[in-house]
């Protein structure tokens, strides 16, 4: 029996979704649960499996296209069975009720080709010998006619622009940006336009849980770190401090029934936020262990979609690389962001003496419509309490 | 008083005559294998007129004619292998392949040109005649032409220029009656052609073109008058061709009714001079067979020239 | 040097050929006073009657003439009055004199030098204002010469004069009577070689005869506008100096071919398809031919200078390449 293989809601978030690539064509056998198709959500990838065995017969959905959640990408038929007209015309209203945008750009009027585009034969001689796509020449006579000044003319700017490559940094050619970008794009404008954020930044004492982390691991496989510990202690803090686990929305703050922390992961693609669910349940093993399931298939490009989603609370550690302290722009809708600095030795006054400590700086960025600075600053003081004394946790 | 032209005149021109005939006849057999090529235009049944009058020429006179010249050519001394050869296309051929029947020529001979275009050799007598007059060589140009020529806007042009500068030049009419298809009767708007002369202010006869006795009788005064310096004459010799126009036009049949070829077969010019001079059939063959045997040696020749290059198709186009 | 008219300059090459060979003989309609042009007046005088003749109206036959007695030594200088009158003899030219030397394998040589004017009289209508060289150039065997100053045309006539070759030679009416420095020695032009008039490098103008006056009166108006042309002249247009022209385009990558007679089919056309064939890849712009409209020249002085190309017509059409 043949079917239409429709566009599957990945998160509860999501509109649509664009067909990244196909991995089977048209006409081929394919296997229940095999990857046939590539989609791109604006947070991440998601390779689909096929419902059912037999043969990809249709793709109504092209290489980027946008579907809409439910919407038909392609139609599976059995072994030697036909696409029948029903079927065929039904997809066809579906498909032409939705406006399906191509993103990849136009392909109806094919790119001129050297025979459509106006040159004299000296230019088309000129270009071809300096290797100059005649596309790329721009014609400065009436007719439109490439002449063999404007050859000249680009030859000379190209030279330019090559020196300009040479002297300055290497210019890389365009790129347009991937959804994932677009969205990361718009989401932190936003943020950054409409949250006024203020920072606060406190200073950590970290050697006893340096130590205390050090013997815990040398026993233990799962090697717990200090982003583990930090996420416990953000949930324990924001439990406490339960303003700074809402969302504004409408002039309300709405109060978030979960805690639900969100690890910055840097990717190739950009920074996703994957999300630890409930870590105040969690133990630190545990959550050990599902930060680095999640950094894993982050790093893979594996992550669902609901990975992703319900996040109330961001941690950002820019520590591996040598960042002493920075300020993050809060992700959206949350209502506060941590951006933790790299561990390192430092001399500390205590006592009127000065002291070699390993010292780490946080820095919290709030959303000032919900919290205020003294409020913000209270549960830095709850964390770092809490981190500088570790016996506090149990 | 007239020329008279004695026996042993008249045994050589029969000779002559015999040998274009003959050599007409094998030019057609040739045509008919294949071997000859274009237009051939055979002047059997006239070989008197043109005996007649270049028997009256000398050796550094010269000659120019028409499209039916071949007779001309081998009056004038051309060499008959050279002939052959040039009318089978080879290399050899005495305008290496490049002129063909119509245009034969050998100005080393005297012989400046046939030519393809009716009455455009009147014109070029003329400025022969002018050349000689300029000259002063002392030759004479003979022209010879067809009926149809004298119909031609040339022909009243050579004639009136050839007129008032006492040009050395005589024409010759072959009046055979038709041009081409076209009979006298219907295009000419004279009975005989020679009358044509007086609006010239010069003099024309009429001979009986069959008769090369009549025509050298002619031919003398008309070349004397010339060399003195005092102008053309055209001489009309009524003549018939026995073959069509040219290869592929029969004898007769389409414009020319079998009683009429019959009647001027009557009057052919070798036969009667066979029976004028008494001659036997011992001495008819004896000529032919030297002559045919002078005829097969050229075809030999000819046969067994190559071809011109290719690139001879380039040669002597500019000097 | 002394400056003489065009027609001076042609009867000055007749009297020293004339003189310098007795085979060379004049003759045509009116030659003996040389009533049209002036260029044949008084050689009578020094060469005779013999030499210098008068003929009948019968052009098909002046050229037999000059064929029959070139073909036994002379060299003859036959006159056709007007080249619109040139119809009158186009079988003794095309069928007898480009063809007799091929015909005859080599044997014959013809080394006739036809002498004929071209162009517009002013008000001359259309049987007598015509440019027909471009009939010529189409006969293989065929020499057309077309001279464009008194210099050019003395030089040209006394090389057309001593070439064996059967040569057309198309002198121009309007050029009569321009005056122009010649060379006191004796000298001749070669034939089949074109020259350039003027060195430039932003557009090649090919022209001959009356039209040089046009283009060399564009040129400088183009020299103010910071182009420079490249003036060649073809003197002769068939065998055509395919060298010259298109080392000359190759140089300019431009090109406007101008000429008196009408477009359609006229030398313009020829020398564009050559360069075309052989230079296409040099060409930055379109060959461009400015020439007369197509149409028999009319009568009245406006609409005869309306169809005939001129300077303007030749800026204009530069102007149309350069941008």
């Amino acid at each position: 029996m043949a079917l239409i293989f429709r566009m599957p809601r990945l998160g509860d978030m999501m509109k649509e979704g664009k067909i990244s690539h196909w991995s089977k064509g048209e006409g081929q056998q394919i296997e229940k649960g095999e990857f046939i198709v590539v989609i791109e959500t604006d947070k991440v990838s998601y390779e689909l499996e096929s419902p059912e065995s037999g043969v990809l017969a249709k793709i109504i959905a092209a290489a980027g296209t946008v579907v809409p959640i439910d919407g038909p990408m392609a139609i599976i038929t059995q072994a030697g069975e036909e696409v029948t007209e029903e079927m065929a015309s039904q997809v066809q209203q579906e498909t032409s009720d939705e406006s399906l945008q191509e993103e990849a750009p136009r392909v109806t009027s094919p790119a001129s080709t050297t025979k459509d585009i106006k040159a004299t034969p000296l230019a088309k001689k000129m270009a071809k010998e300096l290797g100059i796509p005649l596309e790329e020449i721009e014609p400065q006579a009436k007719d439109g006619r490439i002449q063999k000044e404007d050859v000249e003319r680009y030859q000379r700017d190209r030279g330019d622009k090559s020196k300009k490559a040479e002297v300055g940094a290497k210019l890389k050619k365009r790129m347009p940006l991937t959804s994932m970008r677009k969205i990361i794009a718009q989401r932190l404008t936003q943020s950054s336009q409409q949250a006024p954020h203020i920072y606060l930044t406190i200073k950590v004492e970290m050697t006893k849980v340096m130590n205390i982390l050090k013997e815990l691991n040398e026993s233990d496989q799962t090697r717990i770190s200090v982003n583990d510990l930090l996420i416990k202690i953000a949930a324990m803090g924001l439990a406490e401090f339960s303003t700074l686990n809402t969302s504004l929305q409408n002039e309300e703050i709405v109060f978030h029934s979960e805690i639900n922390i969100g690890l910055a992961v840097s990717v190739e693609a950009g920074l996703i936020v994957p999300v630890i669910r409930s870590p105040l349940t969690l133990s630190l093993k545990e959550i050990a262990s599902q930060r680095k399931q999640i950094v894993e298939l982050a790093r893979d490009d594996r992550l669902k979609l609901t990975d992703l989603e319900g996040g109330t609370f961001t941690i950002s550690n820019l520590g591996a690389y040598g960042i002493e302290s920075f300020t993050s722009i809060i992700n959206p809708p949350q209502c506060a962001i941590l951006s933790v600095g790299e561990t390192k030795k430092e001399p500390m006054v205590k006592n009127d003496k000065v002291e070699i400590s390993s010292v780490m700086r946080m820095t919290l960025s709030i959303d000032h419509r919900i919290v205020d600075g003294a409020y913000g600053s209270e549960f830095l003081q709850y964390m770092k309490a809490r981190i500088e004394k570790p016996f506090l946790l149990l | 008083m007239g020329i008279f032209c004695g026996e042993e005149r008249l045994t050589e021109c029969y000779r002559k005559m015999v040998r274009i005939r003959l050599f007409e006849s094998q030019l057609d057999r040739l045509y008919m294998a294949g071997i000859v090529f274009g237009s051939i235009h055979t002047s059997i049944g006239q070989e008197a007129v043109a005996v007649g009058v270049s028997e009256a020429l000398e050796v550094n006179d010269v000659i120019t004619g028409g499209h039916r010249s071949h007779g001309l050519c081998l009056l004038k001394g051309m060499d008959m292998k050279t002939m052959f050869a040039e009318l089978c296309g080879r290399k050899t051929g005495v305008c290496r392949g490049k002129a063909g029947s119509m245009h034969l020529m050998d100005p080393t001979k005297g012989m400046m040109g046939a030519n393809g275009i009716v009455a455009q050799q009147m014109p070029i007598a003329a400025g022969i005649g002018f050349a000689i007059q300029l000259k002063k060589s002392g030759q004479v140009c003979a022209c010879f032409f067809g009926d149809g020529a004298s119909n031609a806007g040339v022909f009243h042009e050579a004639l009136n220029i050839a007129s008032i500068w006492k040009l050395p030049v005589v024409y010759v009419c072959e009046n055979n009656l038709y041009a081409l298809t076209v009979s006298t009767s219907t295009s000419t708007s004279v009975e005989d052609i020679a009358v044509r002369t007086k609006s010239y202010n010069m003099p024309g006869v009429v001979v009986d073109g069959m008769d090369v006795a009549n025509v050298y009788e002619a031919a003398v005064p008309a070349v004397e008058r010339a060399r003195r310096g005092e102008g053309p004459t055209l001489i009309e010799a009524k003549t018939y061709r026995f073959m069509g126009h040219s290869r592929g036009d029969p004898s007769f049949g389409p414009y020319r009714t079998r009683e009429e070829w019959e009647k001027w077969q009557l009057r052919d010019p070798i036969k009667n001079l066979e029976e004028k001079l008494h001659l036997s059939q011992d001495q008819i063959n004896g000529i032919e067979k030297e002559v045919e045997e002078e005829i097969q040696q050229a075809v030999r020749y000819a046969e067994k020239s190559p071809y011109p290059e290719l690139s001879d198709s380039l040669d002597d186009i500019y000097a | 040097m002394h400056e003489i008219t065009y027609a001076e300059a042609l009867r000055e090459a007749m009297r020293e050929e004339m003189a310098r060979d007795e085979n060379v003989i004049a003759f045509g309609i009116d030659v003996v006073l040389g009533f049209l042009s002036g260029v044949t007046r008084g050689l009578i005088d020094e060469f005779g009657k013999d030499r210098v003749r008068d003929t009948p109206i019968c052009e098909q036959s002046i050229i037999g003439l000059a064929v029959g007695a070139s073909i036994m030594g002379m060299r003859p200088v036959p006159e056709i009055q007007f080249n619109d009158l040139i119809t009158l003899c186009m079988d003794q030219i095309v069928n007898q004199a480009a063809k007799l030397r091929y015909m005859s394998g080599g044997n014959l040589s013809v080394p006739v030098t036809i002498r004929t004017c071209c162009g517009i009289l002013g008000s001359g209508a259309a049987q007598h204002s015509q440019n027909l060289e471009a009939w010529f150039i189409h006969v293989p065997g065929l020499t057309v010469v077309a001279p464009s100053t008194p210099a050019e045309a003395k030089g040209l006539l006394k090389s057309s004069i001593r070439d064996n070759n059967p040569v057309l030679f198309f002198e121009n009416k309007r050029l009569y009577t321009q005056k122009g420095q010649v060379p006191d020695d004796n000298y001749i032009i070669p034939l089949r070689k074109a020259n350039i008039v003027k060195s430039g490098s932003d557009v090649t103008l090919i022209s001959w005869g009356y039209m040089l006056q046009e283009v060399n009166a564009a040129a400088e108006f183009l020299q103010k506008e910071g182009i420079e042309a490249e003036i060649i002249d073809l003197r002769t247009l068939s065998p055509l100096d395919k060298r010259t022209m298109l080392d000359s385009v190759r140089k300019t990558n431009r090109v406007v071919i101008i000429e008196e007679g009408c477009r359609t089919g006229g030398v313009g056309a020829e020398v564009s398809a050559i360069i075309a064939e052989e230079a296409l890849e040099n060409l930055d712009a379109p060959i461009k031919r400015v020439a007369a409209m197509d149409t028999p020249i009319p009568f009245s002085p406006s609409l005869e200078n309306y169809v005939l190309p001129n300077k303007e017509t030749v800026l204009k059409a530069v102007r149309e390449i350069m941008h």
